[in-house]
């Protein structure tokens, strides 16, 4: 029961941007997946969701490969909350996450009172039920980007994909967003998530370390920030303070 | 800060009932309403006897065979084109979206010149009709737009509406070169351009009734997807969306629905890119009152603007295209203005 | 029958390219029409019979040629309801107007429960008219031939056949004689201007012939046809001895010609020959009908100032 690449390939206009790459998630983990920009951690999520074929090698879901699933029936079990998000003026926030359960009703149908509940409930975990009937445009970046969790929650998936979901917020904002994530893993969802912020990402459980394409290191957080490592991926000296959370500091 | 709380029920189908019953009303006005008087008991005595069969004098011969179906014509083209423009405007979201984007239009116009200005001519084009060559034409004016757009199986938003455009103008251009072959007929083919209702038959109306059977269910169906659409198109796949087949679709039946109503109507400006926007500001963006909405309000507003058509200025009358214009054009001027400010 | 004859006929005609050939030949058509006087269902213009049970009595004419048509043939008493340009003759002018054949009051039209709708064929009020159950002839005289063929078809409709060819005798006589006055004097060459753009009119239109009857040579030669939009250099190549503007009532004249480069050194402006139309004059020489000889005269006239 994991969400797993194996041996994917990913070009873009004749550019190889993922080379061979073997990655598993398991149901209770939070993932952090960094690299420097460029390194494919994208498109890693884009042949994670299905949007996106590899060349080569499988994405596979639970066991089955990921075009095997109706697109609805794969929007039941995996959500994404894409890197900057597009909120349409003039809905309520309320709207927005509604749209999170189009996987489960089809086209004629109305949202059912349990519908209803699962909104509800999305919201609250994540703080956003009281802008429930504001327009999103008059939220701020932290609240909108709150507001498209719970979307992704209401899809009710077993896995939850977040690219890169705390860049533009408010440091607050990106503890709180971590925070989210990790309660999340530990009810049970396997969560990956994109990082650009090397100490938010020490918080996760473990780390995948992307450079141009290709998997450097799996592991924890201090098998994974190591100076040498880093500094090579990342073309500048760095700094890491050991420690149960360690922390990294440009050199 | 604003407000605008969840809909309640009551609310919602207050604004359905009210706007149904507008559209009645402004119906039973037009049918009234004409260069020869009539009153609202003569009308429904003529209206019963057409129902049955019957026509006893010219009274009845004015309402049901003039009127009637001008009526219910100008009704139905504005429900078609300002469902057309929703769906074009969710598509492309793009809210200046109309209609008339991927050409449909020209080709009409095209089509319906052609059929003019050779139709006395060439024996093929006089049997086919001025009508029924604006529609095919118009068809497969935009099925040229889609396929020159196309990338491998995908429809790009940006690459539509440049194909639309580029051969839009070109039939544009054709349509002015054709004309100038025969002057006595480019006086008709300009009123034919301009948009009227004054040659109206119930064929015609059967015709369009048709397309918009075909696609009013279909249109409320999808008015979650026309959400979805609005994240994006990788949001509303990953949501579940067959994007692309649904994009394929939505343009191929908004064009039929456009194609038709140009082709009994001529080309008749912002119905479909001011009534959805007039229903956003009143009742909000999301489809599923929209869609409803702009189907209403599309058949009142151009039943009005048919009704002002022939009376401002009776006995002659003006193209309706030219009065939507009048009251389209300011219309959106304030939208936009309000755009502004609001942000 | 008649009427299948005069379209059959009108195709061939058009075909021949000599014109005196073509007068012949149209000249023994009308005469075998005239012959085979037997009435039968009148065809218009667009192919379609037009059959009444009895002549018709109250007629409605959307086209001012068919208005004056009706008028000619004694009928005008017949007229309920005329287009709003119709003006003339005068009595006319009390008739209920009802727009024009483009932009037609059809609730006022069907209102005065007309027998018979006389218009024209490129409109659409035909294709309009004919589900009610209305009869229409759609048709108009494109040339002089054609005015003798509509007369024809418009006086079966009313049962005035005999005032017809009274009417069309008179009409070709007066013609010939016209002619005759004409036949030992200079031939002018003569541009005649529609509008600014600048359309003209070829040979083959109808004021094209009457420009031919009137012994003047247009400059606008016969391929181009017979409203063509021509170069304005044709117009300074041919440098012609007249102008003759049918725009005049809009606003074009003498001094805007001139104003047109290159056209200020034209002869026919250098000489005052450019010849400004009234709106009366105008539609006496555009409305293809029974006051042909009328228009004919108007222009030999407008003419004796300019030849050469």
């Amino acid at each position: 029961m994991t969400l797993r690449l194996r041996g994917v390939h990913l070009a873009y206009d004749g550019a190889e941007v993922v080379r061979g790459v073997d990655l598993e998630l398991r149901p209770g983990e939070l993932v952090g997946l960094i690299g420097p920009n460029g390194a494919g951690k994208s498109s890693l999520v884009g042949l994670a969701s299905g949007i996106v074929r590899p060349k080569a090698g499988r994405a596979e879901l639970e066991g089955r490969p990921l075009q095997r699933y109706g697109r609805r029936e794969l929007a039941r079990k995996l959500a994404v909350v894409p890197q900057s998000p597009v909120l349409p003026r003039g809905f309520l926030a309320r709207s927005v996450v509604s749209m999170g359960r189009a996987p489960h009703l089809g086209f004629f149908a109305s949202e059912r009172v349990l519908d209803r509940r699962v909104v509800e409930e999305a919201m609250r975990r994540t703080d956003t039920w009281r802008y429930r009937d504001q327009p999103v445009e008059s939220l701020s970046g932290g609240e909108r980007q709150r507001v498209v969790l719970a979307r992704a929650l209401a899809q009710q998936p077993s896995w939850l994909l977040l690219d890169e979901p705390t860049t533009h917020l408010d440091l607050r904002f990106q503890a709180e967003m971590m925070r989210h994530a990790s309660r999340l893993a530990a009810e049970g969802l396997g969560v990956l998530a994109v990082l650009h912020d090397l100490n938010q990402a020490a918080g996760c459980e473990r780390l995948v370390l992307l450079d141009r394409g290709r998997i450097v290191a799996d592991g924890t957080p201090n098998e994974v920030l190591r100076e040498p490592l880093l500094a090579r991926v990342f073309a500048t000296p760095v700094q890491v303070r050991p420690g149960l959370r360690p922390v990294v500091l440009p050199g | 800060m604003n407000d605008r709380a969840g809909w309640p029920v009551l609310r919602r189908w207050t604004v359905r009932g009210a706007s149904l019953l507008s559209v009645t009303v402004v119906v039973a006005v037009a049918l009234t309403v004409g260069s020869v008087s009539t009153s609202p008991s003569e009308v429904a005595v003529a209206i019963a006897h057409g129902l049955r069969g019957r026509s006893d004098g010219a009274l009845d011969l004015i309402v049901w065979q003039v009127r009637a179906p001008r009526v219910l014509l100008a009704a139905t083209t504005g429900a078609a084109l300002a469902l057309a423009g929703t769906a074009y405007q969710a598509v492309f979201r793009n809210p200046l979206a109309d209609p008339y984007l991927l050409g449909a239009a020209s080709g009409a116009g095209f089509g319906a010149t052609l059929a003019l200005v050779y139709g006395a001519s060439n024996a093929w084009l006089g049997q086919l009709g001025v009508s029924a060559s604006a529609f095919l034409v118009a068809l497969a004016t935009v099925v040229a737009v889609v396929m020159l757009a196309r990338r491998g199986g995908r429809l790009p938003v940006v690459s539509l509406i440049l194909a639309g455009v580029v051969l839009g103008s070109s039939l544009s251009a054709a349509t002015s070169f054709v004309m100038l072959a025969d002057r006595e007929r480019t006086a008709g083919v300009l009123a034919w351009l301009l948009g009227s209702f004054s040659f109206a038959s119930w064929r015609d109306l059967a015709l369009l009734t048709a397309g918009l059977i075909v696609a009013v269910p279909g249109a409320l169906a999808a008015r979650r997807a026309f959400d979805l659409l609005l994240l994006g198109e990788t949001s509303a796949r990953q949501l579940g969306l067959p994007v692309e087949l649904f994009k394929w679709t939505v343009v191929l039946v908004a064009t039929l629905l456009t194609a038709a109503a140009v082709a009994v109507a001529g080309v008749i400006g912002f119905v479909g890119l001011v009534v959805p926007h007039a229903v956003r500001l009143a009742v909000g963006p999301e489809h599923r009152e929209l869609v409803p909405l702009s189907l209403l309000w599309g058949a009142a507003f151009l039943v009005l603007a048919d009704l002002v058509a022939r009376t401002l200025l009776a006995p002659t009358e003006l193209p309706v295209g030219i009065v939507t214009a009048l009251v389209g054009g300011p219309f959106f001027l304030l939208l936009l203005r309000h755009g502004r400010e609001a942000t | 029958m008649v009427g299948f004859v005069s379209l059959v006929s009108k195709r061939l005609v058009r075909m021949l390219p000599v014109r005196p050939a073509r007068a012949a030949l149209a000249a023994a058509a009308l005469v075998v029409l005239s012959a085979a006087a037997a009435q039968g269902p009148v065809v218009d213009d667009l192919g379609r019979e037009v059959t009444l049970a009895a002549p018709a009595m109250r007629v409605v004419a959307m086209v001012p040629s068919h208005t004056e048509t009706v008028c000619a043939l004694g009928a005008c008493d017949r007229l309920v309801g005329v287009d709003m340009f119709s003006d003339h003759p005068a009595q006319v002018g009390s008739l209920p107007r009802l727009g024009s054949a483009f932009d037609p009051d059809l609730e006022a039209l069907l209102a005065l429960e007309p027998d018979l709708v006389l218009t024209d064929e490129y409109s659409g009020l035909a294709e309009a008219l004919r589900p009610l159950g209305i009869a229409v002839y759609a048709g108009t005289p494109q040339t002089i031939d054609e005015i003798w063929e509509v007369t024809y078809e418009v006086a079966d409709l009313l049962g005035r056949r005999s005032e017809a060819a009274l009417l069309v005798g008179r009409a070709r006589g007066r013609l010939a004689a016209l002619s005759n006055t004409v036949e030992q004097l200079s031939i002018p060459s003569v541009f005649v201007e529609l509008d600014a753009s600048p359309y003209a009119a070829g040979p083959d239109s109808y004021l094209g012939e009457l420009l031919d009857l009137a012994r003047a040579e247009n400059i606008v030669p016969a391929e181009l046809g017979a409203f063509p939009l021509v170069d304005p250099e044709l117009v300074v190549a041919r440098d012609p001895d007249a102008i003759i503007l049918l725009d005049a009532p809009f606003g074009e004249s003498a001094a805007s010609v001139a104003a047109r480069p290159g056209w200020s050194e034209l002869q026919a402006v250098r000489n005052g020959a450019v010849l400004e139309l009234s709106q009366a004059q105008v539609n006496l020489l555009t409305r293809a009908g029974p006051r042909v000889a009328d228009a004919l005269e108007t222009l030999i006239e407008l003419l004796e100032a300019v030849r050469p």
